[in-house]
């Protein structure tokens, strides 16, 4: 599980490039939206590429998103319980 | 001084119809053009778009084109003969010195990305700019007539025609300029529609603009555009005006790249500018034509807009993309040409799709179309990616 | 009270040479750097810290630090107006970003396009960007035009401020293609008791052809 949650954050500041931030200096339970990182709706829809990119989840619906990114440790156990690869 | 600015042709090409006879009995008919993929190469077989009805080359033969010899991408074609019909109308055959602005984003991405593999392959990526690079559309449509001396390329995404034809408006207002034709073209290309699909915006069944149940857009092409002329130019000409553009506001929404603010302030200022222009009250304006992507954010904040500042209740509204498609770029020429059309034709295109009010702002367009209406004044709404609102008013002289 | 319109301040980037001028004055200058390194370097060094940039494509990047420079330098910021319109004009778009999302949807077997990237295909969001950072509602254009044509971006700027509903403009031309990304942008305002030079075409050519002469 943490394994997983150091490669997501090191996936998401590229994904999202988030040049500012390390690895380190993300909390794996602080809500990704909202303050804190500063994302909007075009990261979320850049997660949802993520995630059918590296672990094969598909989402089709961009609502199911505000729940599963949360928090990176909650997308963590949504991935865990979904991966196809 | 300001000019009056007078509308003395117009032409439209799109999924529901080659020309305005076309597309008035389409509307009145209340049938869409939103159909599953037939001329586009691509291999998703369902989806659902407003395709122009010809392929390149009948399209290409019916204007005399040899594609063969020359080089034309499919938004400069249906561009082409949306403006040979605004000219034919106007009765404009040897004047020479008329301005071009056009709208358009894509522009010739349709030919790019027919031939994109060999370009890399060959690694000519110069060949691939001469077509893609949007001036290089204008040019084409201008290179087909004998008639423009200026062009101007307009770029501002889903609002490019609206745009053009603000501009087109101010050079005729400040006196720049006598006959000026104004509007956008665009093609579907799987550039922008893998593009909207990563947006998560479009809809896999048909759009159902300001409807409670929207689920999103489907993507269309086509071109419209307008002649625009200075009084000087019509009493010299003999010719009469259609209608006239009596406002038009741009206004930027300043929120974010994609979405619309809640409060729809971008649209509402837009709005408000072209009643203000037009030295309009609110209550003056018969008709609106929305933008209506059929998006559930759209939808939400255009309405919330109007009804900031409309208090009218027998105010009239409809998107007329539920028969189109969503243009893009050339939505504004299309859309304008369909008001204008109304405007002078009296009649109005019911909304298509809807069920059930947004009950945010719990705005019901028209449900059925009129067949007869007396109308004034008339809006077309155009709304943009970056924030770019427009928004244009058409009057009866 | 309205007066003729003059040009407050400009700012111009050339990235391949890796130098930034603010009314004619090279103020930043370094060497061998790729011109995504050099945008972000000028970024660093000399404009407040705004995330978002990191996201923008070349093309965006270039236009927003012109804004920056512009009015920081000029004290012109005005946060949250309506009446200043912004004008730009390029000729390739974006086509660093056309690129990157037309290689991301040509492979079936790897099909991922990039929502942020291709919104940034759009030659106008760099006006969106510059007017969501200072709050300005008033009116935004991008045209299409094959090269820096001064009586080009004259008859553009007077079709935007012949309105009265704008005072002022930044009006630009930028244009990124492969190795180069060059942009110039102009503060021109016709508010009372601003000082600089009146606009024309003749000064707007004057202007670019110092920066381009002055190697």
């Amino acid at each position: 599980m943490e394994k997983l949650i150091n490669d997501l954050k090191e996936q998401i500041i590229e994904a999202l490039s988030l040049e500012d931030y390390s690895v380190e200096e993300i909390n794996a339970d602080e809500p990704l939206f909202g303050e804190g990182l500063g994302l909007d709706s075009i990261d979320a829809l850049e997660l949802i590429v993520l995630l059918e990119k590296n672990y094969g989840i598909k989402l089709n619906d961009p609502e199911k998103g505000k729940e599963i990114f949360k928090s990176i440790r909650v997308l963590a156990e949504y991935i865990n319980a979904n991966r196809a690869f | 001084m300001n000019q009056q600015v007078y509308i003395t042709g117009m032409g439209i090409v799109s999924s529901i119809g080659f020309n305005k006879e076309e597309t008035k009995a389409s509307l009145l008919k209340e049938k869409t053009g939103i159909e599953k993929v037939a001329y586009l190469s691509t291999i998703d077989e369902n989806l659902l778009v407003g395709e122009v009805k010809q392929s390149d080359e009948a399209i290409a033969k019916s204007l005399k084109i040899n594609t063969e010899s020359q080089l034309v991408d499919r938004a400069s074609l249906l561009g082409i003969k949306a403006v040979k019909e605004a000219l034919d109308e106007a009765d404009i055959r040897d004047e020479a010195d008329i301005v071009f602005v056009s709208g358009t984003t894509v522009g010739g991405m349709s030919t790019t990305e027919k031939n994109y593999s060999n370009y890399l392959s060959s690694d000519d990526l110069n060949k691939s700019i001469m077509t893609h690079t949007c001036g290089s559309s204008s040019e084409m449509i201008v290179d087909y007539f004998n008639s423009f001396s200026e062009i101007y390329t307009v770029s501002t995404a889903c609002s490019s025609a609206a745009n053009a034809i603000i501009l087109g408006t101010r050079l005729i207002e400040q006196g720049k300029a006598d006959i000026v034709v104004a509007g956008g073209c665009e093609s579907l290309t799987k550039f922008h529609i893998n593009g909207f699909k990563s947006l998560m915006i479009q809809s896999n069944e048909l759009c159902r603009p300001f409807d409670k149940e929207r689920k999103g857009l489907n993507l269309g092409e086509g071109a419209g555009y307008i002649v625009l002329e200075s009084d000087k130019s019509l009493k010299s000409r003999k010719v009469k005006p259609l209608c006239r553009v009596s406002g038009w506001g741009n206004a930027c929404d300043a929120y974010h790249q994609t979405a619309m603010s809640e409060d729809g302030n971008g649209p509402y200022a837009a709005m408000k500018e072209a009643l203000d222009k037009a030295k309009l009250s609110e209550k003056d304006i018969d008709y609106i034509n929305l933008h209506g992507t059929g998006t559930p954010n759209n939808d939400l904040s255009e309405g919330i807009a109007i009804k900031r500042l409309f208090s009218n209740s027998e105010l009239l509204v409809s998107s007329t993309k539920s028969y189109t498609g969503h243009t893009t770029s050339a939505s504004g020429g299309i859309e304008s040409v369909i008001s204008i059309m109304s405007l002078i034709n009296g009649f109005l295109p019911a909304n298509l799709g809807f069920n059930s009010v947004i009950e945010e702002h719990n705005i019901e367009p028209i449900k059925n179309s009129f067949k007869t209406v007396n109308l004034k004044h008339v809006m077309c709404n155009s709304f943009g990616f970056g924030g770019n609102d427009s928004s244009l008013i058409f009057s009866l002289i | 009270m309205k007066q003729e319109s003059k040009i407050i301040s400009y700012t111009y980037i050339d990235a391949e040479r890796n130098i930034v001028v603010i009314n004619g004055e090279k103020v930043f200058e370094t060497e061998n750097l790729d011109i995504k390194d050099f945008l972000t370097k000028v970024y660093k060094t000399l404009c407040d810290s705004y995330p978002k940039f990191y996201k923008m494509d070349i093309h965006c990047k270039l236009g927003y630090l012109l804004s920056e420079l512009l009015l920081e330098s000029s004290g012109n910021r005005q946060k949250g107006i309506e009446d200043r319109a912004i004008a730009v004009v390029n000729s390739s778009s974006s086509l660093c970003s056309d690129i990157k999302h037309q290689a991301s949807i040509e492979d079936n077997g790897n099909y991922f396009p990039s929502p942020a990237n291709f919104v940034y295909t759009l030659s106008n969001i760099v006006t969106g960007e510059i007017a969501i950072r200072n709050k300005y509602y008033g009116e935004t254009i991008s045209y299409i035009h094959s090269s820096y044509d001064s009586k080009y971006l004259k008859e553009i700027f007077d079709l935007s401020m012949v309105d009265e509903c704008n005072n002022s403009i930044l009006l630009s031309w930028i244009e990124s293609i492969d190795t180069t990304a060059e942009g110039i942008m102009f503060l021109i305002s016709k508010e009372e008791g601003k000082e600089g030079v009146n606009v024309s075409e003749k000064e707007l050519d004057n202007i670019w052809q110092k920066l381009k002469n002055n190697k």
